[in-house]
């Protein structure tokens, strides 16, 4: 995977929402929400975004499929910037393109059965009834649902089952590149590792791309090949998945792998670091680095100037702080 | 016969002993049993962590102990509840009213549906706090100030004046905790409370439950899905599936040599990096 094409190429997005307030309803605040986001994500690759909430991951991933344009910046899908304004070259992107989303409770239409969800795409698409009959089957049996499922509805499953049938519908049309967004964090932690196994042989077997949002490093860690930590709309780090853990350098990421409970009672009383305070509220975004306030190495240039990503060493490794 | 270590000079009665708890629910003209048998004890000054998958029967465990469940569900509750060797089982609802919040705090997962959205913090702290205790208004603002103070709510003289959806999930959760503690509760029930929370957040919420629980010398009940946070907090740990206890130990133990099959398959899902 060392010299590989770009699925996907984001160049400086920016998003920013308006605050309404006042009698007037003047837009007179912003929130910034990506801050000049550049990520670019090579064929094959499962790219992990980790942060915590409300750090913009959510927003990025929707900006890239387009459900919330970004207001600002470049996103190329294989080099090419797509058009939303032909409804053919969306048709042909949202074939290429799916999601999974967090929470299958909301995100499959209670009213229809689950044949019907997902053999919508297929339909679409103009795939016969006979066909989508049978590649609705093949996907179910590929998520490990049998054909049982087909005239049930979404009610009838259980939380982990539900995401099965999510990752049944974004796959039934073999897309290229698959954004699940904190696909299993609503699950616990035996249906999660089961749906995480399921992923695992999916991309393989479907030759995927996967954007892995997840809030957990050790998920991201251990599915992932590269990631980048977000912090307040930046990517403050891109580094490899399994370095993550033993070589994140940057301050927060640190205090993100330091704030991991440690699975060993005898580990306790180890003093960690933890960071104080909250994240800031994403309207009042502070001067210079975003995580100075928070940080406990800051120094002189933290609080003026923005640091950006720097690569430190040969490899993809790269940190956003004045430290490196 | 000198004693080595002066906290062993007498053994601790438990504060709270539970002892063959059943809890029956009605599904759809069904008697489904919740809860089979669970007993445990949870000695002053300890946390007891309930850990367990989803539908496990934790959450029923902690509401029984609250007898906080209503009657539609619930069909019939058996077994023994002893706080402080008084048999919570026996006691009617309005018997239970003032054990509610002044001798057991609760902390529920989900802050934002447990705080009442059109009231205030300070009017919430301070509705709790004169429900329990003989002070005049003024007192009780005082007193939810030092809370808010206590549990690290950054400005609380100014937050206190916010309603719930203008905090951050956070400070949310502190103020659920501020008002649990709010009566000096013996025994704190927490369930889940740091699963809803970012990871930094979620740290520093257990480091406060460790200092809270060291000045005033609680004992806490700590339901998680999450044996890590357990390793972090708990004492003793109960291992619950389908509302069986499947294994009762000391944490050091729990965590390093495992008997139970399914104790061994939780830690293994933890620990598969």
């Amino acid at each position: 995977m060392m010299i590989s094409e770009n699925i996907l190429e984001c160049t400086d997005i920016i998003k920013h929402f308006p605050v309404r307030g006042g009698i007037w309803r003047k837009g007179r605040n912003r929130i910034h929400v990506l801050n000049g986001i550049s990520l670019t994500i090579h064929k094959g690759e499962i790219m992990g975004l980790a942060g915590e909430s409300g750090c913009g991951k959510s927003t990025l991933a929707k900006a890239i499929v387009n459900l919330s344009p970004p207001s600002a910046g470049q996103i190329l899908y294989n080099g090419r910037r797509v058009s939303l304004d032909s409804a053919r070259e969306k048709k042909r992107f949202y074939k290429d393109v799916q999601m999974i989303f967090q929470d299958p409770f909301a995100s499959l239409n209670p009213r229809h059965k689950v044949g019907g969800i997902i053999g919508e795409m297929l339909r679409i698409h103009g795939a016969s009834p006979a066909d989508t009959e049978n590649a609705v089957l093949l996907a179910l049996k590929d998520v490990g649902l049998d054909s049982s499922a087909l005239d049930k509805y979404p009610h009838e499953f259980s939380g982990g089952q539900r995401q099965r049938v999510a990752i049944a519908r974004a796959l039934v049309n073999h897309p290229k590149l698959l954004i699940a967004d904190e696909p299993v964090s609503s699950l616990d932690l035996a249906t999660q590792h089961r749906i995480i196994e399921l992923l695992k042989s999916l991309k393989s077997r479907y030759d995927l791309t996967v954007l892995f949002i997840s809030h957990d490093l050790n998920l991201i860690a251990d599915f992932c090949d590269r990631t980048a930590v977000m912090y307040m709309g930046s990517i403050c780090e891109l580094i490899s998945a399994d370095q993550l853990l033993t070589h994140g350098r940057h301050p927060y990421v640190r205090a993100l792998i330091d704030s991991i409970p440690i699975s060993d009672p005898r580990m306790r009383m180890k003093k960690r670091t933890l960071v104080s305070g909250e994240v800031p509220i994403a309207g009042d975004l502070p001067t210079g680095c975003a995580f100075h306030p928070r940080c406990p190495h800051r120094f002189d240039p933290c609080d003026v100037h923005t640091p950006r990503l720097r690569s430190l060493t040969a490899d993809a490794h790269q940190v956003a702080c004045h430290l490196y | 016969m000198t004693p080595t270590t002066p906290e062993k000079t007498d053994t601790p009665t438990p504060i709270l002993v539970v002892k063959d708890l059943n809890v029956v629910f009605r599904v759809k003209h069904h008697a489904v049993p919740i809860i089979k048998n669970i007993s445990f004890n949870l000695f002053p000054k300890q946390t007891l962590g309930i850990v367990g998958e989803s539908g496990s029967g934790k959450s029923v465990t902690a509401l029984s102990v609250m007898k906080l469940i209503d009657t539609p569900p619930l069909l019939h509750m058996t077994g023994q509840i002893l706080f402080q060797g008084r048999d919570l089982m026996t006691l009617s609802n309005r018997q239970m009213q003032p054990l509610r919040g002044k001798e057991l705090g609760f902390i529920f997962q989900e802050p934002m549906t447990a705080l009442n959205p059109v009231l205030t913090i300070k009017d919430q702290l301070v509705e709790m706090i004169r429900n329990h205790l003989k002070v005049t208004r003024r007192e009780a603002v005082d007193r939810a100030v030092s809370l808010l103070t206590e549990v690290g709510m950054p400005n609380p003289g100014q937050r206190m004046r916010n309603y719930p959806h203008q905090l951050s999930g956070g400070m949310r959760q502190r103020a659920m905790i501020a008002m649990a503690l709010s009566c000096n509760p013996k025994v704190l029930i927490a369930d889940e409370p740091t699963t809803a929370l970012d990871v930094t957040i979620q740290a520093q919420v257990l480091e406060l439950f460790r200092t809270l629980q060291e000045e005033r010398q609680m004992s806490l009940l700590f339901i998680s899905h999450d044996l890590r946070v357990i390793a972090e907090i708990a004492d003793q740990v109960m291992v619950m599936r389908d509302g069986k206890n499947i294994e009762s130990a000391n944490v050091d133990r729990l965590f390093h040599s495992p008997i139970r099959a399914y104790t061994r398959e939780l830690l293994g899902l933890i620990r598969y990096q």
